[in-house]
């Protein structure tokens, strides 16, 4: 786990997001930060919640995270105010959230604090910047994998996903569930890159738009939602591939297939993995039909860790998950409860 | 008032903090009881500029403060009002202070007196926000407030270490719960010393607020220096007297747009008297620009800007309106012409209680060619009584009265239109240019009604009008005596 936490450092920044609540995501938080506990300075923020108040009232993650004195903190003010260790202003950043504008502060103690990043990707990269111009060795984004949020967790070099118990009773469900995310975020990216300034531009109109050759045909459609037909009649003219800017759904997918539209050598891109909310069965078809989905950002994901206990008071053995899913998605697995991982070393 | 080019200047001003851009916002023209004090904005904004160009690198300096400045009126408005001040608000005010005392010292060493630019100084301010006197551009409420504050954060740290090295989970809770109760004495006492630092802070928010005020002007009054400088502006002289003397007066829309081109405005002079002056020549002539390379020019020196102009001589003017109709409108007709009635009824208020500046721009086009330049004749003829300068541009013949300042553009006067019709090529594009180059866009006095040059029936030749058509026209032409002015030119 060494050589492997040695090159998560090495990173300019890392985002953990779940698979759900209470899979541990805050657990593998304070993990990296512990191990990053006087020798790492680290900056910290999270992808805000851009939603209804009911997501805050219902208590979507709103993480506290105990650190180290000394560590960077980028979050709203109202988070500043309510975070209990000895702080000091470095910044404010004109970005404005609905829990107030961020500030950026020093942890003068040790001591937890409220984490309320900014929710749109180009505030991030901001925030992310700050961070480390100040001087973080490593910026932790505590992420979301929610279709409420614009900022994406693609925006940091490195991702590490939790998952656990909480997925599902079924611990072959929950094996299944976490692989199929894990295609889905870990989806191709365009290398070519006269496509991807192509595909930047599209995706900056706004609007879903089609690519013939290296024009771009922009439409009316903001969304993939409602535009389905747009989409059928515009790959059936002949378009090679269509650019979506927001969540792709299973209904465009199913649209697609019950309309026997031909999508043999087609593309879809979007902007990274997050965006693909797919049931794994209406992914399959998309790729038996010969069809490619493309992603503009790439997702590295570092590390997945497990919680083998859910809230409901079940749990499963956890040596014998993070095996199952070692196995499946050949990547580092640990479990952040009893500290034991598979594939973890380097 | 926005289309005759207010805004492409203004937008052209590099304005860099939020205080400067209110300040452009609540820029009016100045009326004449406010002279005295328009004329103190236009000699503060030439000792600024000699000063812009006399010590650069000085202004550099205040420029990089200024990218600075953040909008804090609201944490002030509360630091006046007693409300207490948390950590940010103060972070804010203690770097506000900072800054401002940096710009103050910048501005000290110009050794200049602008008008209601006068910083305070905010040095007490800093001292209370950095009691270690770091100087840092940071904020938090230090340990040097208070030994009690000291002490009881001495002691969470010490509980934080033992919180760390334990692995008990018991014990862990219990180091916790200490730590909790800690916590709240800290963030007890930190209240405290908010409250009394907001107190303190009071005293000095008018400082605050008038640093605000300066900073803005400062900001403003450095851009109208840097635009004027780039664009070779002139002060404008205010006299006494009813005139509007325009030497080398340039449009600065049309300049930047001919210079995309690779070309060169052709500056105009003209000497505008009270009553009634007028413009007249072919159409493409750039009489509409002239009107309001005058209109804007008079009102950027009324709002204390320097103007696009070699010299700009004119009265302080009560009022500056343009009449001007939207000649590419299909529409036309009486409805345009009914605005332009209705209109004129409203200026004509102004025009007999006080003096102004009036530009009216081509007149009753919009309705039969006969009343139309029967009704501008009368118009023109009318206000040469009153004390306001009328500027009317007419491409009707013959509506010039006696008396009349009268001016005329140049236009193809000198050009041999022969020679130009005969040459091969047909591309209407290519000859629309050529006419644009070949036109001569200044002015000349008229000293009497001659012939109006009919230069209609050419340019509609030169453009590619049909010969058929051209063939007509010649023998009407031929046939007419005394009928002055078919309108040929006249675009649809």
């Amino acid at each position: 786990m060494k050589e492997l936490l040695d090159k998560i450092f090495q990173l300019n920044s890392l985002a953990i997001v779940g698979m759900e609540k209470n899979v541990g995501k805050t657990t593998t938080m304070n993990y990296i930060i512990e191990n990053a506990w006087g020798k790492h300075l680290l900056g910290l923020t999270s992808i805000g919640i851009d939603g209804e108040k009911e997501d805050q009232v219902t208590g979507t993650d709103k993480p506290m995270v105990y650190v180290e004195k000394g560590t960077l903190i980028a979050t709203a003010k109202s988070a500043y105010l309510s975070s209990d260790l000895t702080k000091g202003v470095l910044a404010t950043t004109g970005l404005q959230t609905p829990m107030g504008e961020v500030v950026i502060f020093e942890a003068l103690s040790d001591g937890f604090v409220e984490l309320m990043g900014p929710s749109i990707n180009k505030y991030l990269k901001l925030v992310i910047q700050k961070l480390k111009v100040l001087g973080s060795r490593l910026v932790i984004v505590d992420g979301a994998l929610s279709r409420r949020t614009m900022a994406s967790p693609a925006i940091a070099d490195g991702v590490i996903l939790a998952t656990g118990a909480a997925v599902s009773r079924d611990m072959q469900e929950v094996v299944v569930e976490t692989a199929h995310r894990i295609d889905l975020l870990q989806i191709d990216y365009e290398k070519n890159q006269e496509k991807v300034e192509l595909v930047k531009s599209g995706l900056g109109q706004g609007k879903v738009c089609f690519i013939q050759g290296d024009e771009l045909q922009v439409t009316d459609e903001v969304t993939a939602i409602g535009a389905e037909s747009t989409i059928k009649t515009g790959l059936e003219a002949g378009a090679e591939g269509v650019i979506i800017g927001g969540v792709v759904g299973d209904r465009l997918i199913e649209y697609l297939v019950s309309q026997r539209v031909a999508l043999e050598g087609k593309v879809i891109y979007v902007e990274d993995g997050t965006k693909l909310f797919l049931k794994e069965e209406n992914y399959r078809r998309l790729q038996l039909k010969g069809a490619k989905v493309l992603g503009l950002n790439p997702i590295n994901i570092q590390l997945v860790t497990v919680n083998p206990y859910s809230p409901e008071g079940y749990f499963f053995d956890s040596s014998e998950l993070c095996q199952l899913l070692h196995e499946r998605i050949q990547l580092p697995v640990f479990d952040v409860i009893s500290k034991i991982g598979v594939g973890v070393e380097g | 008032m926005k289309d005759i080019g207010l805004n492409h200047v203004l937008d052209q001003l590099r304005i860099m903090t939020p205080y400067g851009r209110e300040q452009l916002q609540a820029v009016k023209p100045y009326s004449i009881d406010r002279l005295s004090n328009l004329k103190r904005v236009l000699e503060d904004q030439e000792l600024m500029i000699s000063s812009l160009s006399a010590s650069p690198q000085i202004y550099d300096h205040i420029e990089r403060e200024f990218c600075r400045i953040k909008d804090i009126k609201g944490s002030i408005k509360r630091c006046k009002n007693q409300g207490v001040l948390d950590d940010i608000e103060l972070f804010e005010i203690k770097l506000f202070a900072i800054y401002g005392e940096n710009i103050r010292k910048h501005y000290e060493s110009l050794d200049l007196s602008i008008e209601d630019v006068c910083f305070q100084d905010l040095e007490p301010v800093i001292d209370l926000l950095d009691p270690e006197k770091k100087r840092f551009a940071t904020f938090s409420i230090y340990d040097a407030y208070s030994d009690e504050l000291k002490k009881a954060r001495e002691k969470k740290r010490d509980i934080e270490k033992l919180l760390y090295n334990e692995n008990d989970s018991e014990r862990s809770e219990e180091l916790k719960q200490e730590r909790s109760k800690l916590v709240e004495e800290e963030e007890q006492l930190e209240g405290e010393i908010r409250i009394h630092l907001s107190q303190q802070l009071q005293q000095y928010g008018e400082r605050l607020e008038e640093n605000v005020i300066s900073i803005g002007l400062l900001d403003l009054y450095t851009a109208k220096a840097r635009l004027a400088i780039e664009k070779g502006c002139s002060k404008p002289l205010f006299q006494e007297g009813i005139q509007l003397e325009m030497v080398r007066g340039r449009h600065p829309y049309i300049e930047d747009l001919l210079q995309e081109e690779g070309k060169t405005i052709t500056p105009i002079n003209i000497d505008l008297k009270a009553g009634t002056n007028a413009i007249t020549g072919p159409n493409m002539g750039g009489k509409s620009v002239t009107l309001r390379t005058i209109a804007l020019n008079a009102l950027l020196a009324h709002m204390g800007f320097f103007v696009f102009a070699d010299t700009l001589r004119l009265s302080c003017f009560d009022f500056i309106h343009l009449l001007a109709d939207h000649l590419e409108s299909i529409k036309g007709g009486l409805s345009t012409f009914g605005g332009e009635i209705v209109k004129f009824n409203e200026y004509m208020k102004d025009i007999k209680r006080s003096r102004g500046l009036v530009l009216i721009d081509e007149f009753a086009s919009g309705t039969n060619p006969y009343e139309g330049k029967l009704l501008v004749k009368s118009l023109m003829e009318y206000l040469q009584r009153f004390n306001t300068i009328s500027v009317f541009i007419t491409h009707f013949d013959g509506v010039v009265g006696a008396g009349v300042n009268h001016y005329r553009v140049i236009g193809l006067k000198h050009v041999n239109f022969n020679e130009l019709i005969d040459q091969g090529n047909n591309d209407s594009k290519y000859r629309l240019k050529l006419i644009q180059s070949l036109m001569d866009y200044r002015l000349e006095p008229v000293e009497n009604e001659e012939n109006v040059p009919k230069d209609g029936l050419n340019i509609a030749t030169l453009l590619g009008l049909d010969s058929e058509i051209i063939e007509i026209a010649k023998a009407h032409y031929l046939k007419e005596v005394q009928f002055c002015g078919k309108e040929t030119e006249k675009d649809a």
